[in-house]
This record gives C-alpha cells, structure tokens and sequence, in this order.
C-alpha cells in the first residue's frame, strides 16, 4: 500500500450517514430488487434451503436438485426414510470442534426463530466419520420438527489443527431426484468433498467425474461421501443404484459452470440451487 | 431493522451472510449493507458528488442484493466486491462524474451542495483534481485499489481486466497523478 492510497483513503473516505439517508438508500435498494428477485423460479426452494445451509471460513456448500416447491412442502416425511434415525441414539455435537458446536447452535436457533426447518444439535445421529490424512470429516443427522431429514458435516484440518468448515441443511430434495441429496464443497487444498444422505432404498452411490469416470463413494447409516484430492477433477453427476436394480442419473453439470462463469478462478464448489436438471432413470 | 439489533447475526461474516441473503434473507443483507453503506457512499460522493452519490450506492446494493449468491464465500469481507459493483454502476454517471470534476476544478457551486459533510474534492482538491484528469479506467483502477485494499488481480478481476493489464494501468495512474500532484506543489 502507497502513501498515495492512504491520502485516497482519506479523501474518499466513508461519508457518515444519516439514518434518514440510510433508510432512504435502502428502501431504494432493496424493494426493486426484491421485485426482480421475486420473478426467479428458484425463489422458493432457495428461500427455505436459506437458514438450513451454514457456511463458516473456507468452503461453500450446496444442495442439489433443490425441487419445486410444492413437493418439498408435501407433507412427506423423508427423516422416516432414513432407518439411522430410527435405530440409533443420538450422539449430539460433542464429538464436534468448539466452533462447530457453536455454529449448529447458533444456526439451529437462527432456524428456530425463523420458523426454518432444523435439528437440536443435541439430537443429531452419526451418519460417518472418515480420516483422509490432513483432513478428517464427520457427518451427523437428524430429524427436524417438520420430518425434514437434516445433514451436517465438518471438515477439519488436522494438520492445522482447526475446522475448516460446517454446514449442512435441511434435506428437502429427496422427492425431486427421489432417493438422495448431495452436498459439494471445494477449494484449492482440500480437493473436492461430496456428502449427502441416501435413503434406505440405495444401494450404491457413484460420483461421476469430469474425467469421464465414475468413483464409488463410501456409504454407510444412511449417508455417503467421496473425497476427491485432486482440485483439478470435477464432479458431474450421482449415478444412484437402487436395491430394486434401478440406476439413478442425476445431473449435478450446472452449477460447476455457473460457478466458473462468475468466478473464472474460483476454488469453489457448487453455487446455491444451480443443479437444475431432475433425476433420469437409466435403466 | 439493523445490524445493532441482531447481535448474533452481526457476529458474522460477510460471506455467511451473504450466503443467506443469497436465499432471500433480508435481514442478513441488512447487516450487510449498514456494515459497508457508509464506505461505500463516501467513495460514490468522491467521484461523483454528493447528488448522484446515494443514487449510485442504491444501485449498487440492488446489484449487490440480486447477485450475492455470486459473492466469493472465501473473502473475509464484502467491502472489495462491493467496491467492484459501484465502480461499474458508476461507469453509467460518467456525465455527472465528469460535471462534477469540472465544476469542481473550476470552483463552480451553481450546483446545490445537499449536506454538510465535506466532499473529497474540498478535503483534498488536488488529489481529487489530479484523479480527474484520469482516463475513467485509470481512474477506476486506482481507485478500487487503494479504496477497496485490492491486490492487482482482485482489481482485474472486479473490473473484468486481466490483472496484467490492471498491474498497467495502476502503475500508469499512479505515476500520472504523483507527476500532477507534484505540479500543484508550491
């Protein structure tokens, strides 16, 4: 930084603004905004996928196939399809570091005040805990009040010592790809994660990869997560195999190139609600 | 609504609440804004003075708001990314900036100056009078910067340059206006 841009700094510094001014502003920023923002399609589901998706530091999370709304609100309860929810005890977050216990609770609350589907930390059931070296990643669910199954994970840094990210959301895609919900996060160092719940028709989860192959993701209590180590490898897809034999294709293309539109060298993963295209049954 | 009413959605970072707002959280977007609305409309009244300034910051955060699920959620805070978006909403008042370089420069105040606060041009008129000899993308350039605390290729990629070409013109503005500042000295 040049003493140049500290005499920038003070000239075009920050002008103290009034409240009068300041509410003025914001009427005329965000009422028209909200107009256009109303007009999306994707308005809904991404409004309730809202307080379910906590994002801490490093990492962005999304949940794909976010499906119409009229399915998620349905009255289906997807928790029920989960049998980890119905035959083990609750663990609770305290297998969790500090600030992920402290980010569920203050998310869990945030969705309980705002009428949000979400799960008592307290409550949450061991999904998977998986150690690939450097990073480690535990994924617990749940039960929300409204029979929402619910996914969290934290992705710690051993080698540092500290988490470096939790999250999770409230599952409300099983009806629209039918079987499975997935989660990406990515960046630089840590590679590629896909987490997600199956319920208990699955059988098998493949991520298909932009290397044109398709990995096995390791499955266990209703959930599944595949690490990929390698920045460079994207994923394209869930190949779901089912126990009556069918085989599930789900498309996750869209939101990698939205993503890489906005941000030419972005190190992340999915954006919010870009997976759009629903479940195809290949055989 | 504001941030001093949501402690515990004022403990968050931008990213996080941006995230949210990218889901139609108002209220996290709320904290946003009156975390970052003032350095905003200092930048906007420096270049375009006080009058066209809250209409570009208005702008600028209904840009910010349709588009924050665009937001890099690894930046620490959202004051660089808000620069970029009032720097390009701004390139549309290239006229009143231009209006209010010249009446600045010339000391015209034909135009009603709407508050009390002091603009850039009186604090520093020769600063300001030196950045406004700037070609505007010059002037773009050295402004996001030095005022957003950008690196060469965070500037590029705001202002959709190749940070080559950023590193260029920063280098080009800075010697321009160090050469005009050092020609007003007495």
């Amino acid at each position: 930084m040049t003493e140049l841009d500290d005499r920038i700094r003070s000239a075009y510094g920050p002008a103290s603004t009034d409240d009068d001014v300041r509410e003025r502003i914001w009427a005329a920023a965000v009422a028209p905004a909200k107009r256009v923002r109303s007009r999306s399609k994707w308005r809904a589901p991404r409004t309730l996928f809202a307080v379910a998706v906590a994002m801490v530091s490093v990492g962005s999370i999304a949940v794909a196939q976010p499906g119409p709304i009229d399915n998620m609100i349905g009255g289906k309860n997807h928790a029920d399809r989960l049998s980890v929810l119905k035959e083990t005890d609750p663990v609770g977050a305290d297998g969790l570091s500090d600030m992920a216990q402290s980010m569920f609770n203050l998310r869990h609350s945030q969705a309980v005040e705002g009428g949000f589907s979400s799960v008592d930390p307290a409550q949450l059931h061991k999904v998977l805990d998986y150690d690939a070296g450097r990073y480690s990643f535990t994924m617990l669910s749940g039960a929300s009040a409204d029979g929402q199954a619910c996914l969290y994970t934290e992705t710690r840094d051993d080698r540092r010592k500290k988490s470096r990210f939790a999250g999770g959301g409230c599952s409300l895609s099983f009806e629209y790809n039918g079987h499975v919900t997935v989660m990406t996060q990515r960046d630089i160092q840590l590679g590629t994660l896909v987490t997600g719940l199956a319920d208990d028709d699955v059988k098998r989860i493949r991520v298909k990869l932009s290397t044109g192959t398709a990995t096995e993701a390791l499955m266990g209590n209703n959930g599944y997560l595949l690490h990929l180590k390698d920045p460079e490898v994207r994923t394209r897809g869930l190949l779901v195999d089912l126990k009556d034999g069918r085989t599930l294709d789900i498309g996750m293309n869209g939101c990698l190139r939205s993503q890489l539109a906005s941000h030419p060298k972005s190190r992340l993963g999915c954006g919010f609600g870009m997976n759009k295209g629903p479940a195809d049954e290949v055989r | 609504m504001t941030s001093t009413q949501q402690h515990p959605v004022a403990l968050e970072t931008d990213a996080h609440l941006l995230g949210r707002a990218s889901a139609g959280d108002e209220a996290a977007f709320r904290v946003v804004y009156d975390r970052h609305v003032d350095v905003i409309r200092g930048y906007a009244r420096g270049r375009v003075g006080p009058d066209a300034a809250d209409d570009i910051v208005s702008e600028s955060f209904a840009v910010a708001w349709r588009s924050c699920s665009r937001f890099d959620p690894t930046a620490m805070t959202a004051r660089p990314w808000l620069y970029g978006i009032a720097t390009k909403v701004m390139a549309r008042y290239r006229e009143s900036e231009q209006r209010w370089i010249q009446q600045q420069a010339h000391g015209s105040h034909d135009h009603p100056v709407t508050t009390d606060e002091p603009t850039a041009y009186e604090l520093d008129p020769a600063l300001c009078h030196a950045i406004g000899m700037l070609s505007p993308a010059l002037r773009d350039t050295l402004l996001l910067t030095a005022l957003g605390e950008l690196s060469v290729a965070e500037t590029g990629r705001a202002l959709g340059i190749t940070a080559t070409t950023a590193r260029v013109r920063l280098l080009r503005a800075r010697r321009l206006v160090r050469q005009a500042l050092k020609e007003t000295q007495p």
